[in-house]
This record gives C-alpha cells, structure tokens and sequence, in this order.
C-alpha cells in the first residue's frame, strides 16, 4: 500500500511516518517535534488544524503542513 | 557573556524547551532581582539578574526557549548565539548552562539536550515539575538519567521550590570544579545517513526506556474537555468568553486605580502650581534650585533610559538644565503642570489596565490555554494572512493599542508580529471613546439609539480597516502568507501566581521607565508648541480688558493664547489642507494638540472655542457651544458632514505618541513607527475625506 499524505486520512489513528515532504520552517518545525522518519504518530483529531500525538504531547498543525507528512498504518 | 554586569559574575544561562518551567525556576532563583534586558541589534527580550547561590554570586540569564538549536525563529537563534558564542562580539560561552527538562515530558525536551550536550559546554540538568511527574506515576532515575546524559541531573520542581537548595549547590559545584565538568557527550547522530531528526529522537527513546518507570505521560486533563476548547465552534465561543471576561476584569478592576492615579496626577498639579513661587523673589537661589533640580532629573531619565553619557550629551543636558532654570517662574509652572504632569499622568493612568492584561495573560499561557486559542482562531486570522495568534493582541488592543503591541510578542513569526503591531491602533481604544461621545451627541443628542449606533459603526470601522490593513500589507511591504500552525499544545495545568505577579511587575516596569523618558520628552514638546511663542502681555491686557466683568474673561485669554502659539499658527497653516475634510483652522489645533494622547482633542476644542478646559467635563455645555460655531460665510461648522468626516478621522488616525514610542520599541526602529503614523494618516485623511465630500453629495454638508 502506498503511503498517503497525513491529510487524506479520514479516520483517527496510529499511523508510522514513512517521509516528510520539503524543507521549510514548517518541516523543520515538524521533524523536531517528533514528526519524521520512522516515527510513530496518532491522529487525534481531524480538520484545519488537526491535532497529531507524538513524542507524548499533542501538537496542532495546519492542514497545508500536514500534506507533506507521508504515513502508513502503524502494524504493531 | 555580554550585558550589563554580567561581566563580574559567572554567568549561567537557561536553557530548555519553551513551557519546561525556565521562567518559573528562573523567578524561583532570582527572586525579584531580575530585569528584562535587550539583545543588542534585535527587539528579543531576556531576563537577567544577579542572584546569590549558596552564598555566591552569579549572573543568571533566561533564555528564550526553543525546541532544537536549528533556530527558526529571532528568539531561537539568540538562544543558538548564546550557547555557541556566535554572531556577536559581545557574547563570549556561558560558564554554565542549567538546561530545564519537562519530568512529564521528557521524550520531547531530551531532543533539545542531545543537541545542548554535544556543545562542549558545561550542563547541569534540572528535571522539572518532578512533582507532578511522581503524582502521574512516571519514576525518573536521577542517577540513571545522569549516567546517561554525563553530567549532573537534580530533580526539582520550581513551583514549589522542591530539590531548589540541592540544585544550587549543584550549580555552584559545577562552576567551581573543572573535575565536575564532563566531557562532551558523544554525538547520537554520528554513523546516521538517514534522518538526524529521527535519530536524536530514537536515542531520546533508549534514554527514557533506560531511566523512567513510564515511557510516556497521558494527560490528567480529561480528553473530551481538550476536545471541546480546540473544537472549531465550541473552542472558538469559550475563547471569546474567556476574553469577555478578562476584558470584564480589566473594566471592572482598573476603574478605581485609573481614577486614583488620574486624581493623584490631577492633585500633583495643582500642588505644584501653589508650591512654586509665581515671582523669583531670589533669582539667584531660584536658579541654582532648579538647575540642581533639573540635572537630577535629566540623570534619572538617562539612568532609567540606560543613555550612557558623552561629552556632548552631558552638555545637552546641562544646556536644557540650564534654560529651564532661566525660565519664568509662572512658565516653570505650566511645565510642570501642565506639561510634565499631564502628560506623563496620562500615559500612567493606563498602568492598572496594563497590570491585569498582563496578569492575566500570564496565567493563561502558564496554563497551557493559549496555545489552544491560537489554534482555534488560527482559521479565521488566516484569511487576512495572520496567525490565530494574532486575535489576543487585537483584542487586547481595544482597551489600549500600547498593552496590545506589548503582547504581540506571543507571535513568534517577525513578519506576522510585525503586521500585527502595525494595524493594532486602528482598533478602537479607550481613549478614542470621548471623541466619539462628542461626535454621538453632535449627532444625536437625545437619540440614545442613533448615539450607540454610531459607536457600533466606529467600532466596526476600526476592526475592518485593521483587518483589511493586514491584509494589504501581507500583500504588499510585508509578503507572505503566515507561517502555517505548527504548535504544541501543552498539557492544562494550573498557573503560577507567583509568575503571574513577576511578570506583571516586569512589564509594569517597562511601560513606567516608557512614560518616564520618551513620554516625558514628547509631553514637553507638545507643552512648547502649545504655550510659544507667548502672546504679548500688550493683547493680553487687551483682552482682559475687553472682557473685564464677565465670568469667562479667563477662557478668552486662554482662547487667544491657544491661537497665537506655535500648534494654533500650524492649525491656520495647514487649513487648506484639512478644508476639504470639513475642518476648519480651531478643528485643526486640535487635531494637532491630540497627537500626544487622541482624547485631548475634546478639551483643546473647548478652548479654542471658548468654552474652557473645566467646561468640556459638562458635555451639554461643550455641544451646544460646538453646534453655535459658524464659518465665515455664516454656515454651522459642526454639519453632519464635518461630524462624521471628524469621527472617522478620529478612528483611523495615528493620534497617540505613546503608542509610536512603543511601537518604536518592540520593532527596534522608528523606520517602523514612522510608516505606521505615515500610512494611518494617509487612511485617516482619504477616507475622511470621501466621507465629507460624499456626505456633502447627499446633502448633509
């Protein structure tokens, strides 16, 4: 299956990040709070701005910067 | 390190992540000592101050906080210069760096200090907040955690002042003794090809999993209660109560202390008039007196605006010494009085207001609840290019624009805080709330209705040319849209009063030295325009003479002399100008006399019109007397056309040096302040102007 943006996910869950697209202060941003390769994230809640779970702590994103996060379903 | 006395101290600087408790174990080791300092070139505020630990004295500094040394932000990178001695010849490396971890997030903070303990630095680490962290079943192994990082871990929590003593003598041990000082920890990214984000991450990973009993923290805050205050309706509706409340509280609170502090400046005036002699009996006394006086308080300015002094400044400030204390003894009154008083009296009066916005905007972003409201406005600031961030200072700018531009700073983005600071003053402020009383009752005396609606509209007005202002300037001096929302929410607790109080004490302290020095010195300027040159005491005899035996002999003469100073002869010169406005030469002083302070206009209109200062307190009186005016050719100044092009000259115009002072300060240039006194002037007058020539269209002139 291939990875979907973060901004395509339609339902709440957990989700590994498989690439972060682009190389802005957005992304930056993203990377240091846990968002990057390899990562585990949960999708809590849906919408402009979403909310994702990571590293233990919550962080709202705007959807424009949730569309360069790649994910596919976390299989534990 | 740099500044101030940091020179004869060790200095230790705080490092960590941004709500790791820095501020509060900062305020918990100073005390009240600290002062806010300036990073030199740049508006980015730090706390220093000098404290004594253990018996020993050290420069602490509080940096701002930052998640990662790949600084994105003015802030950040500051912090990066600190740590690494970069960019500034003024900085030399910290002896110490007390780097603050979140116990209950300690996944996320140990990123920033895998990068912090590669630096060669000397590091103490301070686990915070360890008592909630025990309270939620997360066990830290101190020991443990120490092995693993390679140098001295203390847990505390500053909010209580647990492990405070033991983390003191931790610092002092660790600037004392080389031994202490650990090597470098070997970088966790070195052999990494792939992602070095990933990998500091994954070895946050094995340090939790080696030195906590629980992997992660859960939030004691019930989810659906985070639901609902970052829900797009529901969270937006209970940020706009809780600033309906705030603004309540400031209403409410800061009535009594205005109106004392206004009293208090009222009484200090009217003190000095009796107590400063109306003659020089002694003139040589007298003029040794006032010169001492002077000099002392010219020092005091300069001490307070940090002026280090030259030659040629000390002989400035001898010379103003100097012609003060040769000025005429009932001139050195109106000074005082009139000028110095007044004019920083009124900038003071906002202090309470100041106080409680900044209590309690503390206490909301100490609780972790800010974060939330920029998340939910965060849409609907988007639209005119501003972050979600950007409403509290918008709204806070509605009860004064000077406490709205100060708290701009919680945007972290320049350019976005920068847009913001510039369109702040078009929002309707409390000082714009007489001149709109005037023009309502101009308008609609007796017509509560209409009267309010023409508050609505002005109200209106200003939030409409602010927004659409952002808007234009995101799209023109200022491109790009908002760096799009990428923010921790952190977890709800309960604020620190304690901080609540130091921060209030701190940013009281700077508006007081901001009304004490450059207030000061636009309160006396504006004094000088208006009382010179004086008129000849021949027509001022004259006119007391001619209105000998009526009861407003006094107004008249103030009248005449109004008009022959320097702001009354700039009022006749600028008339054609402001005619196509509907203004006429009387309108124009006060238009000129209320750049200082907007609500000023409502007295120097009385004045000029006759009525006197005290009579523009009887709205009835000042009404009727404005309704009577007539031109030249006979016609009612005040029509319905002057009236409304006045009011929406009122609301758009930049009419208050306070505010330009402050902006001055948070942009760190005048370039800043003077394009927003330019382009606001330039709104005020365009759109004055196709309001009176249109209203004149349809007949209302």
């Amino acid at each position: 299956m291939a990875p979907l943006s973060l901004s395509e996910i339609t339902v709440p869950g957990l989700f590994t990040v498989v690439r972060v697209e682009g190389d802005g202060v957005s992304v930056i941003q993203l990377k240091r709070l846990g968002i990057c390769e390899h990562q585990i994230i949960e999708l809590v809640q849906i919408g402009n701005p979403a909310i994702v779970r990571v590293a233990g702590s919550r962080i709202g994103i705007s959807r424009i910067v949730i569309e360069s996060v790649y994910v596919e379903p976390y299989l534990e | 390190m740099k500044l101030s006395s940091a020179i004869a101290h060790r200095n230790i600087v705080i490092v960590g992540n941004p709500n790791a408790g820095k501020t509060l174990l900062f305020n918990r080791l100073t005390g009240l000592q600290a002062k806010t300092a300036n990073y030199p070139g740049v508006t980015v505020d730090f706390r220093e101050a000098t404290a004594k630990l253990a018996g020993e004295s050290f420069q602490i500094i509080d940096l701002p906080g930052l998640y990662s040394l790949d600084a994105i932000s003015p802030e950040e990178q500051i912090t990066r210069d600190f740590l690494t001695g970069a960019a500034n010849a003024e900085i030399t490396s910290p002896d110490l760096v007390l780097l603050v971890l979140d116990a209950t997030n300690l996944r996320r903070n140990l990123f920033l200090a895998s990068q912090v303990l590669e630096l060669s630095l000397p590091v103490v680490v301070a686990v915070n907040v360890i008592d909630v962290a025990r309270s939620r079943g997360i066990d830290v192994d101190i020991d443990s955690l120490s092995s693993r990082l390679q140098c001295p871990v203390v847990a505390v929590s500053a909010k209580t002042g647990e492990g405070i003593r033991k983390l003191e003598e931790q610092l002092v041990k660790a600037t004392r003794s080389e031994e202490l000082i650990s090597e470098p920890l070997p970088s966790c990214t070195s052999g990494c090809k792939g992602c070095h984000f990933a990998a500091r991450h994954d070895w946050a990973q094995k340090v939790i999993c080696d030195s906590t009993s629980k992997v992660s923290s859960t939030s004691t805050v019930p989810f659906e209660m985070d639901r609902l205050l970052t829900h797009p309706v529901f969270g937006v509706v209970t940020f706009v109560l809780l600033m309906l409340f705030v603004f309540y509280m400031i209403f409410s609170f800061a009535t009594l202390p205005m109106n004392l502090i206004d009293g208090a400046f009222t009484a200090l005036g009217g003190w000095l008039r009796e107590v400063i002699p109306s003659t020089k009996s002694r003139p040589a006394v007298w003029f040794g007196v006032v010169m001492m006086c002077a000099t002392v308080c010219g020092l005091l300015i300069c001490y307070a605006a940090r002026i280090r002094f030259t030659t040629f400044r000390t002989l400035v400030l001898l010379a103003v010494a100097t012609t003060v204390s040769l000025l005429p003894a009932k001139e050195l009154q109106s000074l005082l009085a009139d000028g110095v008083v007044t004019g920083v009296g009124g900038m003071l009066v906002f202090l309470p207001q100041i106080c409680i916005l900044f209590f309690f905007i503390s206490l909301l972003e100490d609780s972790g609840y800010m974060a939330r409201a920029a998340f939910v406005m965060e849409r609907i600031m988007r639209c005119v290019g501003l972050p979600g961030k950007a409403f509290v200072p918008m709204l806070s700018a509605h009860a004064c624009a000077i406490p709205g531009i100060m708290s701009a700073r919680v945007i972290e983005n320049w350019r976005d805080r920068l847009t913001t600071i510039l369109v702040l003053p078009l929002l309707t402020c409390s000082a714009r709330l007489p001149v709109y009383a005037m023009i309502a009752s101009l308008l609609f005396l007796g017509s509560a209705m209409k009267a309010a609606l023409v508050f609505v509209g002005a109200y209106l007005l200003g939030i409409t040319a602010a927004l659409c202002s952002a808007w234009l300037l995101k799209r023109t001096i200022l491109p790009g849209e908002a760096i799009p929302l990428v923010i921790e929410l952190p977890e709800i607790r309960w604020p620190s009063l304690r901080n609540a109080l130091l921060t209030l004490v701190d940013r009281a302290i700077i508006f007081i030295r901001q009304a004490g020095t450059i207030i000061l010195l636009i309160s006396v300027f504006l004094w000088v325009l208006a009382s010179y040159p004086q008129l000849p005491e021949k027509d001022a005899a004259n006119i007391l003479l001619q209105h000998s035996g009526e009861n407003t002999a006094a107004q008249r003469l103030a009248q005449a002399e109004i008009e022959y100073s320097a702001a009354g002869r700039v009022g006749r010169f600028v008339e054609p100008v402001f005619a196509p406005l509907g203004f006429d030469w009387q309108i124009n002083i006060g238009v000129m006399t209320s750049f200082a302070a907007r609500e000023v206009v409502v007295s120097t209109l009385a004045i000029v019109y006759g009525i006197g200062e005290d009579a523009a307190e009887n709205k009835t009186t000042l009404i009727e007397t404005l309704r009577r005016q007539k031109r030249p050719n006979g016609s009612p100044v005040f029509t319905t056309a002057t009236s409304v092009s006045f009011l929406v000259f009122f609301v758009l115009a930049m009419q208050c040096l306070p505010t330009q002072a402050v902006t001055r300060r948070e942009t760190g240039s005048w370039k800043w302040a003077i394009l927003q006194f330019t382009f606001m002037s330039c709104l005020a007058y365009l759109a004055s102007l196709a309001t009176y020539q249109l209203c004149c269209l349809w007949g209302l002139g």
